[in-house]
């Protein structure tokens, strides 16, 4: 029986373990970690279908999809393996380098019939699905903002506090531009209870993922919500050890375009603990991929699934999706 | 003393122009008028 491969425990990958344990389909899980005792501890409180490695020897097992819930920054590396192996990849990683290069082995993947899923989270992933799911009203798009608030484990605290130091990557009247993170403040107005947040330019990939879907849009940008602190202190190494979970957060997706010659906007949110929502955004694609509803294919989730399909699963989640209802002027 | 003078004037210049940047910040306040209800996917 094909089987899956988790590489990474820490605050998304062990909610991801638990949740696919969870499953109906009992199908093997192999769990890799480089802190073998979490590995240890964790096998103790899931099912008899997982199993602990030490390491990620991905030529060993007999895996058909490859989850890399590690760190960002590690994941193109060993994704790259993978794929040689013919093995299916699900990234969940936030790092424009990540995502560019996991988008570059486009090629590989087709010459091996697998499929690469980039930036399959909270944003990117979720947000990426639901501007193309509020895209399906208009006629034509126009602007695509997004903006997200808070931060799951250790590992994405600390690429929040990396992004808002380096320069974001923005679609802007058909070329991309790159501007200085921590530049152009605005207050964004997440679904409650985060509510109003100041949020700033960083180094977010939802651009690079969702231009291919909308070529023809004139904006695409993405912002981050982060405090004084955080800009005053993002030159610097992070001074206090991050947290072990950042809880609650949110996402707001904001799409503008033309319906019958009419110029409109919808705004789209979420709200859920960071962490939590990609767990669950993980789960939900490998379950689709795990299907025979999906052809090999490589891009973000949004160009992978229907968004429609994709977000009637999520709803009955722990994840609470949105809709503004009213003027944003 | 003068070099104590010039990192005290350096200081101060550091600070002004931070102010002035701060003011300067054109942060757009979008005012929202409505509320958020549960997304409708049929």
């Amino acid at each position: 029986m094909a089987s899956i491969g988790v590489l990474g425990l820490g605050a998304v990958g062990s909610q991801l373990a638990h949740l696919l344990s969870t499953s109906k389909n009992k199908t093997p899980v192999f769990l890799y970690d480089a802190n073998i005792s979490k590995t240890a501890s964790l096998i103790d409180e899931l099912e008899e279908n997982f199993f602990a490695s030490q390491n990620p020897r991905i030529e060993d097992e007999e895996i058909s999809i490859l989850i890399i819930t590690s760190p960002p920054g590690q994941h193109l590396e060993v994704a790259q393996r993978a794929i040689k192996k013919g093995i299916s990849v699900i990234s969940t990683s936030d790092r424009i380098s990540d995502v560019t290069g996991l988008l570059k082995l486009k090629p590989l993947a087709d010459e091996k019939n697998v499929s690469i899923v980039v930036g399959a989270g909270f944003s990117p992933g979720l947000t990426c699905v639901l501007a193309h799911f509020a895209a399906k009203e208009f006629d034509y798009i126009d602007e695509i903002h997004i903006a997200k608030d808070g931060t799951g484990g250790p590992a994405c605290a600390k690429q929040h506090h990396r992004a808002i130091k380096r320069p974001s990557l923005d679609w802007w009247d058909g070329k991309w531009v790159r501007r200085p993170g921590g530049s152009g403040r605005e207050l964004v107005w997440f679904p409650e209870p985060v509510a109003g947040s100041d949020c700033y330019r960083a180094a977010l990939p939802e651009a690079l993922l969702l231009q291919p879907l909308f070529p023809d849009s004139s904006r695409i940008t993405s912002r981050l919500s982060a405090t004084r602190q955080d800009r005053f202190t993002a030159w610097l190494p992070m001074l206090t050890p991050p947290h072990n979970d950042g809880g609650i957060g949110a996402v707001r997706v904001e799409v503008r375009g033309r319906l019958e010659n009419e110029r409109t906007t919808r705004v789209l949110g979420a709200v859920s603990s960071p962490s939590t929502a990609t767990a669950i955004v993980v789960q939900t694609i490998t379950e689709m991929l795990k299907g025979t509803t999906i052809g090999p294919s490589t891009g973000g989730i949004a160009s992978i699934v229907d968004s429609t399909d994709f977000l009637n699963i999520i709803k009955q989640s722990a994840i609470k999706i949105v809709e503004f209802d009213g003027s944003t002027k | 003393m003068r070099l104590l003078f010039r990192g005290f004037v350096a200081l101060v210049g550091a600070i002004a122009i931070s102010v002035i940047i701060k003011a300067r910040e054109s942060g757009s306040v979008p005012l929202q008028s409505g509320g958020w209800r549960n997304l409708e996917t049929d």
